[in-house]
């Protein structure tokens, strides 16, 4: 997989690009070795494809020298420029990231997300959000309304956010 | 790992990080709104390297480290307003309460030099949890010096993903 792509800027994010990493393990796209089964990677799948620096990246807690890539959703939400309850997304919003989390984990006002354990993070793109299922060890798309059953209720109250 | 042993090590973690004079774990106001102390004592581990037990001793006695000890700990807590690294990992503890669900306390003691040059301890505690997609490992690294076993105090960092 080609790292050209991350270079943060929306405009460059296309479908045929984010379905050229289904299927793909955390360890074929992160040059980092910060690849353990065992760790959640779903703000690292994110912030590989996006290209996002900021914060904990897999550089500082990996053992290589390509792109960092932040790690952590709760440090990727109060850098998207706006956020909002999903329902409330904007139709031109697209592509924009996608949370999901317990509703009173989320201070849309100061826009800060707790770092709870139950929070998760995908791209949406043109109907279909692309996010990296820990469970299967691979990035997989999905509709909204699937990606909204990665957590039972009540931790699966959805947000957006644009692009940082 | 037993109920009743998280929930110890929970209530041990959580009283290491109220500083002196602030409410015990149970009262009300939570801990964490106090401002929070670096350990006034020394830490120091039993073995060399340290053992899994040291590292968790050490991890316990060093609670009240307030999180502004690194970058990498801002924000970790579940709550906004946790301050200490006592306060953080009871968060992620305290989530491991459900018997039916895969938790684990993983530790990791590698050889590695200080700032300043001096062989050392690097270790790291995560606590895990594993059910379908709710997956994740929160935790600490820091360094135990070889010389004389001192944790050091100012190596605190936060590890940890998703």
């Amino acid at each position: 997989m080609s790292h050209a792509v991350c270079t943060g800027d929306a405009t460059v994010i296309t479908p045929q690009l984010l379905d050229g990493y289904l299927g793909k393990a955390i360890g074929a796209i992160c040059q980092n070795g910060y690849a353990n089964n065992h760790d959640n990677h779903c703000a690292h799948f994110v912030s590989h494809v996006l290209g996002y620096k900021f914060g904990v990246t897999c550089q500082m807690m990996g053992n290589g020298n390509g792109p960092a890539a932040n790690l952590r959703v709760q440090e990727v939400f109060p850098n998207c420029k706006a956020v909002g309850v999903w329902s409330l997304r904007p139709t031109t919003l697209s592509p924009c990231l996608v949370f999901i989390t317990r509703a009173s984990n989320v201070n849309l006002a100061t826009k800060v997300m707790a770092n709870v354990p139950r929070k998760h993070i995908g791209i949406f793109l043109n109907g279909f959000i692309w996010h990296y299922s820990n469970r299967q060890h691979k990035v997989i798309k999905e509709t909204p309304s699937q990606f909204k059953l990665h957590y039972a209720p009540p931790d699966n109250a959805m947000f957006y956010g644009s692009m940082p | 790992m037993s109920r009743a042993w998280l929930t110890a090590l929970t209530l041990a973690v959580a009283a290491c990080s109220a500083s002196p004079g602030t409410p015990a774990v149970g009262d009300a106001k939570p801990a964490a709104a106090e401002t929070p102390a670096v350990p006034a004592q020394a830490v120091r581990v039993a073995h060399q390297p340290p053992s899994a037990k040291d590292v968790i001793e050490a991890v316990i006695a060093s609670g009240s480290t307030p999180l502004s000890v690194s970058p990498t700990c801002a924000n970790v807590g579940t709550e906004p307003s946790d301050a200490t690294i006592g306060r953080y990992l009871a968060g992620f503890l305290a989530e491991l309460t459900s018997p039916s669900r895969k938790n684990w306390i993983e530790t990791k003691v590698e050889p590695g030099r200080s700032a300043a040059g001096e062989p050392v301890s690097i270790c790291t505690l995560t606590l895990r949890h594993e059910d379908g997609d709710d997956r994740w490992g929160w935790g600490v690294r820091f360094q135990v010096r070889s010389s004389d076993g001192l944790v050091l105090a100012n190596t605190f960092m936060c590890v940890g993903a998703g």
